[in-house]
């Protein structure tokens, strides 16, 4: 079907078909005149004139001035109207003298050769186009399509659009404009102008309208792009800062387990060099695939460390294991990736800033190479005190070279307070402890007996004697009693050594009432003794105390006890930081001597609503010198925000200490501003001790309750039988009741790093033998070998090589086992090993993630271990870029984006998508205007720091000139990109307008904007206000077309006829596959090639809803609001697939070229669930759109039974025969009803009841004006009363009886319900329903209503659908071959 | 306030230029009809037209009133506005001829206000309709010159050669342009109190009438008078822009209320109908009161109308809503709930004029200040025409006399254009002639 040729040779070619056709009315021409005069007119003067002739004709119809061919000619429309009354015997009216059949037969015979005559004389006449403004959804669709934005409805509140020509809102007539839509115009216009994304290279639309909006579609752009490519990464990765746990960033993880089980999936088209297309399939990274295959499949040659183990392990992988990948992971790459690999949080890397300390990166290599190794391990004796065995293992680190001489240094036990007890002293020293630990349990009775005669002395006003006489007088040993009363001895008068706070601190903060006292690093203990509570940010209330600790001190406030008395103690601690900080953790202690008492303790971190109370706690007492201590303690190490306000106050009988109180009292002169200690109110001097202490280095702590608590409380009388319960104690066998509180006493009291043992340096016996080694221990001070010398304390084994030592568990408790390895220096140059400390019996491999290598840093080894890792780390690395992209790993961050990908870049992009990667960041920076955003985020870093951390102020100062310079390097950015937005804007109007601009036009363009900044728009504004200039203009709302001067009608220009066709089909303006054809589109092979690619198009819904759903009268449905919702209250959530249904039915239609008399009895149509349901069709579940076949034996298949039709030709409540059946006549067979007459007569004023919705149109039609034209369509709504108003299948009327769908058809076939009117339909009216179709189509196609000249092209698509199955592609590609759509009307035509 | 536009030396101004190709201005024959003086300056309150239509017509056997003053009876479902019977004229026997030659409903209600006959098949085409004459003389007095509002969608479609948008517009600016109603209340709202004038807005107006002027050359005759609708819009557009900010130096006459006395209302259209006739009366009402407009007309539906009315009880069964359409099943029988519908909409307009009647404007009120015109355009809702139900409420500023009924039934010139000839020479509107009617009622 070439139809070229054809139609390229004017309007008069289809005509010339068609009068061929009709060759006997051509010929007939002449005889035309003749007959009219001899046949028509005597007719005419005998049935019209009387009412159609002279001065008063009725209905302004006047036939008697015709007397010619040419009159009629003149009067066309009269005539065409006279032609259907004639047919349709409403004329002459019945009350008048009729025609015989045979004067009416010859009267239509002429009308209807006349009409064809004139109908192809005109033929193909592109007839009166009006100016056609955008209707509303081809303005948003327009607008969705120019911008790219699907999610614009910038017409959501214009009024309505309204239908002229054959129904279509596409008509210029019915489309108008007022104030008040222009208005709306330029609001809209403005409303999409807000989405322009100034971009460097030009301008974007984006869905947001404002800058936080697009910066986050550029930021889904890159996470979207970084997720194509990566994972997320294994386990866990967080930070803690101010107390707040922080993601450092998980995604951007390299599935290497895909990778390779690509690899093993597919060797052999790896193999055969396929990686491009295995790795497509598999969403891949061609050149990583490639990559990891290289890898994998190398030979191990020189044999690598690290690679070796991973190649075995996937050799040894087979295809059919799809898990082979995963574990090939596991085994032997994951261990080493978190080995060779750290992550830092990045939110203040600020390298590229000029910052030099922090971390370097995100990620950051790991180098697990060391020169010497230590070791520390916390023995944890067995319960049932066996030996602990400690393993030294060295092994060679995998590369077998034998010359790996280990040196295990000074392997020794350590505890605080106690001398090392080396291990080559072990036995001689377990020997010492076992027997000063029997001396000391023998003796604790006598010991406290002395002690207490001591204390009663002293408490006397004596002194008492020396502690040598004093343990000859009780016959224990003296070091034994020093040691004892050292413990719980009288308490000092001075406090210790660098205790107390020096330096004295003034006008805190600014705040002149702020004073106290501070140590380093923020230790301080402050006291706010101004009337007003003050922020600074920490809170102090007026008269409030409040202590700060430094990272490893407590901050200290200590109440010395200025006699011997019973006490009640309380107080309280909270945070006096407002939402930041993570809590402190507290104590409250008695001490005494060396000793001391916890009383309470607590954390502030779980609450901070509001103070801990503490206390009252009564009955405290305390001899001279003790201390009442409220140690606060940063708990972590974390002490930002640790600003705490501390309440203290102690109450003996006559006298009480308030800590507030005391040092907030600055009128006696005394107070914190005084001195440090601070007296008391009665000018006690050195009550109140303002302190800090290393963290962890209290004394010997006394549980409260044991027996030496007890018997420290009790009076000397009542001491008596406690000093028989210890005893008691002491002489029980170790290990029985060592559970309770005595138990445990007794265990610490003889502990070899106790207090009594550790001051009897029980672990440091005289002599310096050791005697031989055990079995399994090293020999010390020898080398193995003799290269070279070896230190007394250490051992020195050739690797690979295990020592092990057994240690009593009574020397093991409370200790430490720490050693250090290091190579020989003989050998250390080639030597690589690792070292392992180990209490269990694992066996680590020769060469283990877990543990370093120790080389020399200088040495060969070094080299080669340094190569591996690195080759390592390139290939396989955990993570290959940020993908989180912005920070939220620090509290304030500096950096608003951090970008690390090269891995990325290096490992799994080509270079177009690396291209495309940095295209992503470019746009985020400019479209976020980061280097501005970086300038904020900066100044609030330094603020931050100027209140919390005073150390990092100058660190952060110092970035300030790299900031300002970028900042200003990207104001000279934004200012660059100015004039290519602009153009940006030109171009954009092109594509708006449809056409290139003119030059006028792009120079007014230009010189708008000028003007915007001239009155003072910024440069944004101003291209928002240029684009909105653009969208209000008549080039964009109107389809302009300029016709060629003179009457003739002419083809429109290439891109007139694109702007046609894809209006037409599409509902907007042309793509750029079409924008780019236009200049040739009316070369017929272009054209058709065009308007097959954009019925394929999925926009071709759009030509559904716009001439589909509007043919169909259901247009708009899916916000139908007429249905009862008491009746119906199911169909506000129907209405919506019910519309969907119609809308996939014409789009499957068009899309997929199908035939049109489809329509009316397909077996199939589309369904979700919900409408399946509505329709009773088994088997359709879920929320998607679906085709359904065989749905003709459930009553449905094709537009006679879609709900929407039925639905629609409804009453609120009732179904409607009449609306259903002037549907089909009118809107499908395209039938002319005569009006309704005048006064139709009102119904029963009360219908009566229970009258089915048959029985009420019937009796509605059955008055004698209406019961004639009832006739024509009433019967076809009778026989779809099987379905109700909503278009369900029902059995029943609305009044409860069987419904009644039999019906007598016009032309007398009988029908009874849906299916028979359907197969009716497809038999009788096949033809006059396509005509339909075609008239509708043709209509919305060329923005008209069909004229007698459009006949013809009728009559030729309907004869060509007859020989091409009905393809509606056959009927739409003819129209836009038509001259009618081609051309357009000459300048001068004439205008009715 | 001139714009201040860059000119090239030997550049005539655009408006020089568009004059000289005799682009139409805004009507121009309009604007060369003097206004009488007194009718619209001075310190007196103006004169104001409301028009309010209700499709469909009414109950046929409740629709009448007889007698004079506080003695006149009314039907039923005029028994809303019985506190205004001295301030009524009720109107018997009117018709528009034009509007009984088409079909039903698609040619019965676009001619209402202009008695202009109504082309059928794809031409759109029916008079400039009273309240838009109005509009096209006085309207520049006021910020907008008139509002034209609706509760119902127009209907995209097309019955029986005629475009159902005949059967929702009452209101035209010229011939071949229905006036868009505005059914948001929201944008009803800002329409009258919004001072938009956004900077750099007339700049591109001005940019944009002077693409329209250069097309105009180009085209057609048919596509200039569409193009010419869209170039008079915009520059109604500019000019309102202009004029922002110099209002009240327009009227020389203090309104009672210096800006809206309500909340503007929230965006989208009200589900309840009644809320939203509410909405827009009130809105009707304000732009009086502030005199930032003197012209409205309201449809309260559509001919053919597709409302229901959920909110009001039905006779027979109080519990539940009248939730049927009006058009047909309701309109073609003379119900107890059709009678109930038409009460409803009755309601509407006794609640315009009592708003506008508590409205003191120096001993008058602002409802004896306007003529509020309400009409149907078939008497009941079987379709007849041949007479039109017409109520017109207030003084007109003390011209009319209400308490009255006037019967044309049987006058041979029962034009409906007659009256609007009548409200047309009140409202100091010199014509001689309008529609189909050559002289005024005289007894209007």
């Amino acid at each position: 079907m070439r139809a070229c040729g054809r139609w390229s040779i004017g309007p008069g070619g289809v005509a010339g078909i068609v009068l061929a056709a009709l060759g006997t009315a051509c010929c007939a021409a002449e005889d035309l005149g003749v007959r009219f005069t001899r046949d028509v007119l005597p007719l005419v003067a005998r049935y019209c004139h009387e009412c159609h002739s002279g001065d008063a004709v009725e209905g302004d119809v006047d036939v008697a001035s015709a007397t010619s061919l040419a009159d009629l000619r003149g009067d066309l429309a009269i005539w065409q109207r006279a032609r259907e009354v004639i047919h349709d015997r409403q004329m002459p009216p019945v009350d008048s003298a009729q025609p015989t059949d045979a004067e009416r037969d010859a009267l239509e015979a002429f009308l209807r050769d006349f009409f064809r005559g004139e109908a192809a004389s005109r033929a193909g006449d592109p007839g009166e186009v009006v100016l056609r403004r955008l209707d509303n959804a081809e303005y948003t669709y327009t607008t969705r399509d120019l911008t790219g934005v699907a999610t614009l409805d910038p017409a959501r509140e214009f009024p309505a659009d309204n239908a002229a020509g054959e129904g279509f809102s596409n008509i210029g007539q019915a489309l108008v404009m007022s104030p008040a839509l222009a208005e709306k115009y330029l609001d809209a216009a403005k409303g999409i102008a807000a989405h322009a994304v100034p971009l460097p290279d030009g301008l974007r639309f984006a869905e947001g309208t404002s800058r936080p909006d697009w910066t986050h579609e550029c930021l889904d752009a890159l996470h979207a792009f970084y997720g194509r490519y990566t994972a997320p990464v294994d386990g866990a990765m967080q930070t803690v800062a101010q107390g707040i746990t922080l993601d450092l960033g998980r995604d951007g993880g390299l599935p290497i387990a895909r990778y390779l089980a690509a690899a093993s999936d597919q060797q052999a088209r790896l193999a055969a060099g396929e990686a491009d297309a295995v790795a497509r399939e598999r969403g891949l990274s061609a050149k990583y695939l490639a990559t990891v295959w290289r890898t994998v499949t190398a030979i191990d040659e020189p044999a690598s460390p690290l690679l070796g183990p991973v190649r075995r392990a996937w050799r040894t992988a087979t295809s059919s294991d799809p898990a082979a990948g995963l574990r090939v992971v596991a085994d032997t790459i994951a261990p080493w990736q978190r080995a060779l690999w750290r992550f830092n949080p990045v939110g203040q890397i600020a390298r590229h800033l000029g910052r030099p300390d922090g971390p370097p990166s995100w990620m950051e290599a790991v180098e697990p190479l060391v020169a010497r190794q230590e070791f520390r391990v916390k023995l944890e004796p067995p319960s049932d005190r066996r030996d602990v065995v400690v393993r030294l293992i060295a092994t060679d680190a995998g590369d077998a070279r034998d010359r790996d001489y280990v040196v295990w240094e000074n392997p020794r036990l350590a505890a605080t307070g106690m001398p090392d007890v080396p291990l080559r002293r072990l036995r001689r020293t377990a020997e010492a402890v076992a027997a000063d630990k029997a001396a000391v349990a023998a003796s604790v009775r006598a010991c406290l007996e002395a002690l207490g005669a001591a204390e009663a002395v002293r408490a006397a006003g004596g002194e008492p004697e020396p502690v040598v006489d004093l343990a000859r007088t009780y016959g224990v040993d003296p070091r034994v009693l020093a040691a004892w009363a050292d413990q719980l001895g009288p308490s000092p008068s001075a406090p210790p050594q660098d205790f107390l706070l020096e330096a004295q601190a003034k006008g805190v903060a600014g705040h002149e009432s702020i004073a106290g006292w501070s140590g380093d690093r923020a230790l301080s203990v402050l006291v706010n003794d101004g009337p007003e509570s003050l922020r600074i940010p920490a809170v102090f209330e007026p008269g409030g105390v409040v202590a700060h600790p430094a990272p490893n001190r407590s901050a200290i406030v200590a109440w010395r006890s200025p006699r011997p008395l019973t006490v009640r103690v309380e107080g309280s601690v909270g945070q006096a930081h407002v939402g930041c900080g993570n809590g402190v953790a507290w104590r409250l202690e008695v001490r005494r001597g060396s000793t001391r008492q916890e009383m309470a303790s607590g954390t502030t971190a779980a609450d901070r609503s509001g103070p801990t109370p503490f206390g009252p706690i009564d009955g405290i007492v305390v001899r001279q010198h003790d201390r009442v201590c409220l140690v606060i303690d940063s708990g972590d190490g974390d002490h930002a925000c640790d600003s705490t306000a501390i309440k203290l106050s102690i109450r003996a009988d006559e006298d009480a200490w308030d800590l507030a109180g005391d040092l907030g009292d600055r009128a006696s002169g005394r107070g914190i501003r005084a001195g440090n200690p601070v007296p008391d109110a009665s000018g006690r001097e050195g009550i109140w001790e303002l302190g800090g202490e290393p963290t962890g280095t209290q004394g010997w702590a006394i549980p409260r309750g044991s027996l030496i608590a007890r018997w420290q409380e009790a009076a000397a009388v009542d001491r008596g039988p406690i000093l028989a319960e210890v005893e008691q104690l002491f002489a029980a066998s170790p290990g029985s009741a060592a559970n309770d509180l005595d138990g445990r006493l007794r265990e610490a009291i003889l502990a070899a790093s106790g207090p009594i043992l550790r001051r009897l340096e029980s672990t440091n016996p005289g002599p310096d033998d050791a005697g031989p080694p055990a079995d399994g221990e090293p020999s010390f001070g020898h080398h193995p070998s003799g290269l070279g010398d070896v230190g007394r304390d250490d051992a020195c084994v050739l690797a690979p090589a295990e020592v092990t030592f057994r240690i009593p568990a009574d020397l093991a408790a409370g200790c430490e086992f720490v050693v250090a390895a290091s190579l020989h220096p003989a050998t250390a140059g080639e030597a690589a090993v690792q070292a392992h400390v180990l209490v269990d019996d694992t066996i680590p491999p020769p060469l283990s993630p877990a543990a370093p290598v120790i080389v020399a840093p200088d040495g060969p080894a070094h080299g080669r271990f340094a190569a591996a890792f690195a080759e390592f780390r390139e290939l396989f690395p955990p993570a290959v870029c940020y993908a989180r992209v912005v920070p939220v790993d620090e509290v304030i961050t500096l950096n608003v984006f951090y970008r690390e990908d090269h891995l990325l870049r290096r490992l799994l992009l080509d270079d177009s998508e690396a291209a495309h990667l940095d295209r992503l960041w470019d746009d985020l920076s400019f479209v976020s205007q980061e280097p501005f955003r970086l300038q904020a985020s900066h100044e609030q870093l330094i603020q931050f720091a100027t209140q919390d951390r005073g150390d990092l102020v100058n660190g952060f100062v110092a970035l300030q000139p790299a900031i300002d310079a970028r900042a200003e390097a990207f104001a000279t950015r934004l200012l660059a990109a100015e004039p290519v937005q602009v153009s940006a804007v030109l171009e954009f109007a092109a594509r708006a307008w449809r056409r290139p601009l003119t030059d006028g036009e792009s120079a007014a363009l230009r010189e708008l904007y000028r003007e915007l900044r001239g009155d003072g728009l910024g440069h944004d504004d101003a291209l928002k206000l240029m684009i909105a200039r653009v969208l209000v203009a008549p080039a964009f709302l109107y389809k302009l077309e300029l016709p060629g001067p003179g009457p003739a009608a002419e083809p429109v220009t290439g891109r007139e006829l694109a702007t046609r066709l894809s209006y037409f089909l599409w509902s907007s303006l042309p793509d750029e596959g079409l924008d780019a054809a236009a200049d040739r589109l009316q070369e017929p092979d272009v054209l058709l090639a065009e308007t097959r690619r954009l019925l394929r198009d999925p926009k071709i819904r759009r030509l559904a809803v716009e001439f589909g759903t509007h043919w169909l009268h259901v247009h708009g449905f899916d916000t139908h609001d007429e249905k009862s919702g008491s009746e119906f209250p199911e169909f506000a959530d129907l209405r919506g697939p019910m519309h969907e249904e119609a809308v996939l039915l014409l789009t499957d239609l068009f899309q997929q070229d199908r035939s049109i008399l489809g329509l009316i009895d397909a077996d199939h149509t589309f369904l979700d669930e919900a409408l399946a349901r509505h329709y009773r069709i088994p088997g359709v579940t879920g929320p998607e759109w679906r085709r359904v076949e065989g749905v003709r034996e459930h009553g449905r298949g094709g537009v006679l039974t879609l709900a929407a039709t039925l639905a629609k030709q409804s009453g609120a409540s009732r179904t409607s025969p009449i609306l259903r059946g002037t549907w089909f006549t009118e809107g499908l067979l395209g039938q002319k009803l005569p009006k309704p007459p005048k006064g139709v007569p009102p119904l029963a004023e009360a219908p009566p009841a229970g009258l089915s919705e048959r029985e009420l149109t019937a009796m509605h039609s059955t008055h004698a004006a209406c019961a004639g034209c009832h006739a024509r369509f009433d019967p076809y709504g009778f026989a779809l009363e099987e379905f109700d108003a909503i278009g369900r299948r029902r059995a029943t009327d609305v009044v409860g009886r069987p419904v009644d769908a039999a019906a007598v058809l016009p032309d007398g076939t009988s029908v009874s319900g849906a299916d028979d009117l359907r197969r009716y339909l497809a038999t009788v009216h096949a033809p006059a329903f396509e005509r339909q179709f075609l008239r509708k189509l043709l209509g919305f196609a060329l923005g008209r209503g069909v004229q007698l000249s459009d006949e013809p092209l009728l009559d030729d698509i309907q004869a060509r659908l007859a020989a091409h199955e009905h393809r509606v592609g056959v009927a739409v590609e003819s129209i836009v071959q038509s001259a009618q759509f081609r051309r357009i009307r000459g300048r001068d035509a004439e205008v009715p | 306030m001139i714009r201040r536009r860059r000119l090239q030396a030997g550049h005539v101004t655009r408006r020089t230029a568009l004059r000289g190709l005799g682009v139409s201005m805004a009507l121009p024959w309009m604007e060369s009809l003097p206004a009488r003086a007194d009718a619209t300056t001075g310190d007196a309150p103006p004169l104001r037209l409301a028009v309010l239509f209700a499709g469909n017509g009414f109950h046929s056997k409740e629709w009448w009133a007889e007698g004079q003053g506080t003695g006149m009876r009314l039907g039923r479902v005029l028994e809303p506005l019985a506190d205004f019977r001295e301030k009524m004229l009720f109107i018997r026997g009117l018709y528009n001829a034009e509007a009984t030659k088409g079909n039903i409903h698609s040619s019965q209600t676009g001619n209402l206000l202009s008695g202009a006959p109504l082309a059928a098949g794809g031409e759109i085409r029916s008079g400039t309709s009273v309240d838009q004459v109005l509009a096209q003389t006085h309207g520049r007095d006021t910020k907008v010159p008139s509002l034209v509002l609706g509760c119902e969608r127009s209907n995209p479609s097309v019955h029986k050669n005629y475009s159902m948008l005949y059967s929702s517009h009452i209101s035209w600016s010229s011939p071949t342009t229905p006036t868009p109603l505005e059914i948001y209340p929201a944008l009803a709202f800002d329409r009258l109190f919004k001072d938009g004038a956004e900077k750099g807005d007339e700049s591109v107006l001005d940019a944009v009438i002077e693409d329209a002027g250069d097309l105009r050359r180009r085209i057609g005759v048919g596509d200039r008078r569409k193009l010419d609708e869209y170039l008079d819009s915009v520059r109604d557009v500019e000019r309102r822009i202009e004029g922002a900010g110099h209002r009240g130096e327009l009227q020389g006459w203090k309104p009672t209320l210096g800006g809206p006395d309500m909340q503007r209302p929230a965006d989208g259209v009200p589900q309840d109908i009644a809320e939203h006739m509410r909405l827009m009366c009130d809105i009707l009402v304000l732009g009086f009161q502030t005199d930032t407009t003197r012209i409205a007309t309201l449809k309260l539906n559509n001919d053919h109308s597709a409302l229901r009315f959920p909110n009001l009880p039905r006779a027979d069964n109080p519990a539940q809503g009248i939730d049927y359409m009006i058009h047909h099943l309701l309109s073609h029988a003379d119900t107890d709930d059709w009678l109930r519908v038409n009460q409803f909409f009755i309601e509407q307009l006794a609640y315009v004029a009592r708003r506008l009647d508590a409205i003191d404007e120096g001993g008058r009120s602002a409802l004896d200040n306007s003529m509020v015109l309400f009409c149907s355009s078939m008497l009941t809702g079987s379709h007849d025409n041949s007479q039109l139900p017409v109520v017109l409420l207030g003084g007109a500023g003390g011209r009319i006399r209400g308490g009255r009924v006037l019967d044309y039934t049987a006058d041979s010139n029962r034009q409906m254009c007659r009256l609007y000839l009548s409200m047309l020479q009140t409202s100091g509107v010199p014509l001689k002639s309008f529609g189909d009617a050559g002289e005024p009622l005289a007894e209007v």
